[in-house]
Parts: C-alpha cells; sequence; structure tokens
C-alpha cells in the first residue's frame, strides 16, 4: 500500500537548490508533489530541479530572490501560470554571519533579517493573496532554528529574525485558520548542511562541540529536518497550526552544566 | 506499515482519545495493549480492535499503583521480548474553583497524571534502556501551557507532565529512548464533554476561542502521536507538539 502523502500538490520551496532546502525538495518529491523550487542561484536550482528529475521526481525551478516582493509576486505568478495552484509554502531561504554585535555592520544586519524575516513574510504574503486564500487552503511551513528561542553570542541578527519569524507564523496562523490555511514552523538545531560543512571546513566550527551539547549527543541529518516538514505540511498535520516543533536533539529545554563557558570568539 | 510487529501501550485507552490512539497504531501494524483501569472499558475496546481485525490485547491497569505498570511492563517483556511505545494517556477531569475543589480530587489528578505517568514511564524506561530502544508519548495538554479557570487539579499536572517529558526525554536520549509528548487543544473527550455538561464550557464558546473555528478530532491527535512515536521524529526529543487548532497562539481577545 503506497501512500503518497503529497499526491499533486504543488510545493513552492524557498532556497532549495541545496541544504536543508533541497532535503526537503527531494522528500517532497518522494511524496508525490510538484516541486518548485525558488533559487537565488539560477544555477544552483537547475541543478536541484535536474537531479529531482532525474529521480523521476517532479520538479522545477525559478530564480528568486525572496528580499525584493517583485520577484516574489513574480515567482508567485510563474507557479500560478504553471501550475494553476500553490498547495505548499515552504520559507527555508536564510543566510548566517558571525558576527560581534557591537560591530556588525548595517548591511549585514539587514540582509539577515530581509532574508529571513522580511522575505518570508512578503512570500508568505503574495502566496496567501494571489493562491491560498481564492483556494481556500494551503499549508506553509516557516524554517525558522532553535536560534530563535535564546540566546547564542554573536548571533544576534540570525536569532532576531528567527524569532521573528517563529512569531509571525503564529499572527499569520491565527489570522488565516478562518481561510484554511494552516502555518507552523520547523525549529531545527544544528544540522548536516552544507552550509555546516563549508563553516567546519573554513574552521570556524567543530561538529563535536554541538554533538556534545546534544541531549541525542549528535547533530541532526537534513532528511530528519526534511521528514518534520512533510508531516506539518501534509494532511496528517490537519488540527495544527501557529506551532513551532523543535527537531532538537533535545537541545533547548537542555540545563547543560558541562557548559563550556561563554566564548568571547568563535 | 511502520509498526508491524511493534508492542504498542497505550494507558487509558478503553475510550476516547486513548482508544482512537489504538485504532490508529493497529492499523499500522502494532500490536496494542489496551491498558486500562476499568475492566469492562478496557475488554470492549480490544475485543472492538480486533474485530477490525487489529491485533489488540486487554490489560488491567491502575496507574496509581507502580507495583502494577511494574507487573505489566514484566509480562509485556517476557510474552513479546521487547515493548516498543508507550503513551501515558490515562487522566481524570476534576473542574472546580482553586478555593473549592477537594484535596481528593487534587490528589488523584496528581496521582494519575503526573505520578503515575512518571511511575509508568520509570517502569518502561528500564525496560526500553535495556533493549536499547523505544518511545514513550505523554499526552500533555493546552491547559498545560494556558490556563483556564477552574482547572487547577487538570492543569498543573499537565504543565509538569511537560517539563517530565523534557527531562526524561534528555536524561535517555543517547541510550535509544525518546521521551515525546503531545498538547492537544480542545478535543471531543471526556473532560471537554464534561464541561459542556457542568456548564463550566459551551461549544460555541470552544469554538470562538479556536483560531481553526472548530474543535479538533481524536483522530487528528492519534496521528500526531503515531508521527513522534514514528522513526520519522528521529531527532525530536523532549518536545510536546501542540495540535490545538491554533489555540495556543492565540493571545488576543
Amino acid at each position: 500500500m503506497v501512500n503518497l502523502l503529497l499526491k499533486d500538490r504543488v510545493a513552492l520551496i524557498t532556497g532549495a537548490g541545496r541544504g536543508i532546502g533541497f532535503g526537503i525538495a527531494e522528500m517532497f518529491g518522494r511524496q508525490g508533489a510538484q516541486v518548485v523550487i525558488g533559487e537565488l542561484v539560477e544555477e544552483r536550482g537547475l541543478e536541484a530541479a535536474e537531479k529531482l528529475n532525474a529521480q523521476g521526481y517532479r520538479a522545477s525551478t525559478y530564480p528568486l530572490d525572496v528580499t525584493q516582493t517583485q520577484s516574489c509576486a513574480q515567482v508567485v505568478n510563474q507557479v500560478l501560470e504553471a501550475y494553476g495552484r500553490i498547495d505548499i509554502l515552504v520559507n527555508n531561504a536564510g543566510l548566517f554571519i558571525l558576527h560581534k554585535s557591537e560591530e556588525i555592520p548595517e548591511d549585514i544586519w539587514r540582509l539577515q533579517v530581509d532574508v529571513m524575516l522580511n522575505g518570508a513574510f512578503f512570500m508568505t504574503q503574495a502566496v496567501a493573496r494571489e493562491a491560498m486564500i481564492p483556494q481556500r487552503r494551503g499549508a506553509v511551513v516557516n524554517i525558522a532554528s532553535i536560534g530563535g528561542m535564546g540566546g547564542w553570542p554573536m548571533r544576534s541578527a540570525y536569532n532576531a529574525a528567527k524569532a521573528g519569524l517563529i512569531v509571525l507564523t503564529e499572527v499569520l496562523a491565527t489570522e488565516w485558520a478562518q481561510y484554511n490555511i494552516r502555518l507552523n514552523c520547523v525549529s531545527p538545531s544544528v544540522t548536516r548542511t552544507d552550509m555546516m560543512d563549508s563553516m567546519i571546513k573554513k574552521g570556524m566550527v567543530t561538529l563535536e562541540k554541538y554533538s556534545n551539547r546534544t541531549p541525542l549527543g549528535r547533530v541532526a541529518e537534513v532528511s530528519e529536518i526534511a521528514e518534520a516538514v512533510l508531516f506539518l505540511a501534509s494532511d496528517r498535520a490537519s488540527y495544527i497550526t501557529g506551532e513551532n516543533l523543535r527537531v532538537d536533539g533535545g537541545w533547548v529545554p537542555y540545563g547543560n552544566l558541562q557548559a563550556l563557558g561563554f566564548p568571547e570568539e568563535e | 506499515m511502520s509498526f508491524n510487529d511493534k508492542v504498542v501501550v497505550i494507558t487509558g485507552a478503553g475510550r476516547g482519545l486513548g482508544y482512537s490512539m489504538a485504532r490508529r497504531f493497529g492499523q499500522e501494524g502494532a500490536h496494542v495493549v489496551v491498558a486500562e483501569i476499568n475492566p469492562a472499558l478496557g475488554q470492549q475496546a480490544a475485543e472492538s480492535l480486533r474485530s477490525e481485525g487489529l491485533p489488540a490485547t486487554y490489560e488491567p491497569l491502575d496507574v496509581r499503583d507502580p507495583a502494577q505498570s511494574i507487573a505489566l511492563v514484566e509480562k509485556l517483556a517476557q510474552g513479546h521480548g521487547h515493548v516498543d511505545v508507550w503513551v501515558n494517556n490515562a487522566g481524570v477531569a476534576s473542574i472546580a474553583p482553586a478555593e473549592l475543589i477537594s484535596l481528593q480530587d487534587w490528589d488523584d489528578s496528581i496521582a494519575v497524571m503526573l505520578s503515575g505517568a512518571f511511575y509508568c514511564s520509570q517502569a518502561v524506561g528500564r525496560q526500553m534502556l535495556a533493549q536499547g530502544f523505544g518511545v514513550i508519548v505523554n499526552i500533555a495538554s493546552v491547559s498545560g501551557i494556558q490556563y483556564i479557570e477552574g482547572r487547577v487539579a487538570y492543569s498543573v499536572p499537565k504543565a509538569a507532565l511537560i517539563m517530565l517529558t523534557q527531562g526524561l526525554g534528555i536524561e535517555w536520549a543517547k541510550r535509544g529512548v525518546r521521551v515525546v509528548g503531545v498538547a492537544p487543544g480542545v478535543v471531543m473527550t471526556e473532560m471537554v464533554q464534561k464541561s459542556l455538561d457542568e456548564g463550566s464550557g459551551s461549544l460555541d464558546a470552544y469554538q470562538r476561542r479556536t483560531p481553526m473555528r472548530r474543535l479538533g478530532t481524536v483522530e487528528e491527535v492519534a496521528e500526531a502521536v503515531l508521527f513522534l512515536s514514528s522513526e520519522q521524529a528521529s531527532y525530536i526529543v523532549g518536545e510536546v507538539m501542540r495540535v490545538d487548532g491554533g489555540w495556543a497562539a492565540y493571545q488576543m481577545f
């Protein structure tokens, strides 16, 4: 008995060219969705879509800069023209720049808030207005972070944007429940993504520190985040809205008496 | 079917939410143990599941008595060799103003929904740690997150159950035992029916208060429990997922 959870659903995923976003796209494809990859780097989007199509899934891609409301509107129109509807939106596009808060340049602050908070909002607004509200149906999953739930030194813009995204999700969930639109967050902890691997390579971080801090004793795999997104995007979660699902191996509620102390620099 | 050959125990599975979970796990191939304090309800539930072709057995269990959960775990471990999932679902619903609620109702609420859940978790946790795998799911409530008048004996143990979920989740994660929870919003269960019968809540008020403008179904909660119990949730630890139609997110009038 093969029961595809997202059979023929049109799912738009931002920043899905790699990392968690690609993992979500892959899982959605496997579950029968028409996957649409929104990607800032056009080449990356094309490669990702090709990879999915080669696996027998249905995927297409459009260049998307979520910091430009015109770009958001354009992609939404293109998707609607191509497929007639948008059932699922995953706001996944993100970036992370470590910086001392007292010295963080304005543009670096603004970029992070622009992509992960403003971008997620304008993308969601466009999809809701043009597709989900008229359809009277839709599911949005926002990729937040456990960073959005607390204090991590040198991550002021990232964490503030993610915290904003978590509350934004609650607001829109309560506002648009009347249109049968569900909105939820998934908050991953450190995940083995391309971004993570490149940070490890540059010597910016080691996985060991993160594994040791995690009650489960290891970092997350991309597929584990994607499974949670799939669940919330599917009809299995029909009564879940305004929720922020932690997929963090127990990170946030852990008191951690083996703390390393407060790093001045990382 | 994702729960083939898994042994799944659900406390208070004689009716309502617990029964619907039992049914859902059964549909996924699990051998379901209906652990229930009321023998008539328990036997009836197990029979009704079997009549649908779902493998289910009834086991008497009063979660307030730790000896009973220890004995049940031993019996299941001997009979099946393993216990895969244990759902702490048994609950009681006492509604009364805090200044008037009987101490017996208070004590019993704590005994069933907090101490009972811990006794069961400790008993089955020992078995799961020994076998190196297992999932415990605690059925909390949005009442453990937001307070409604008259629910002191219900909300307080449910709030504590959330921390118990986090605590055991953290303590046992590295040894293969995941502890997670679900916080249902207003679902047509005994608790809600009782509040309707006693006039401390109205269907209209519940619907108006819920962003999704309807009550949840027991099936919707069961689906969340199934997901959290599954391999798909392998990185979800110590988390209590709200299944509440937006209830707890809503903070306005």
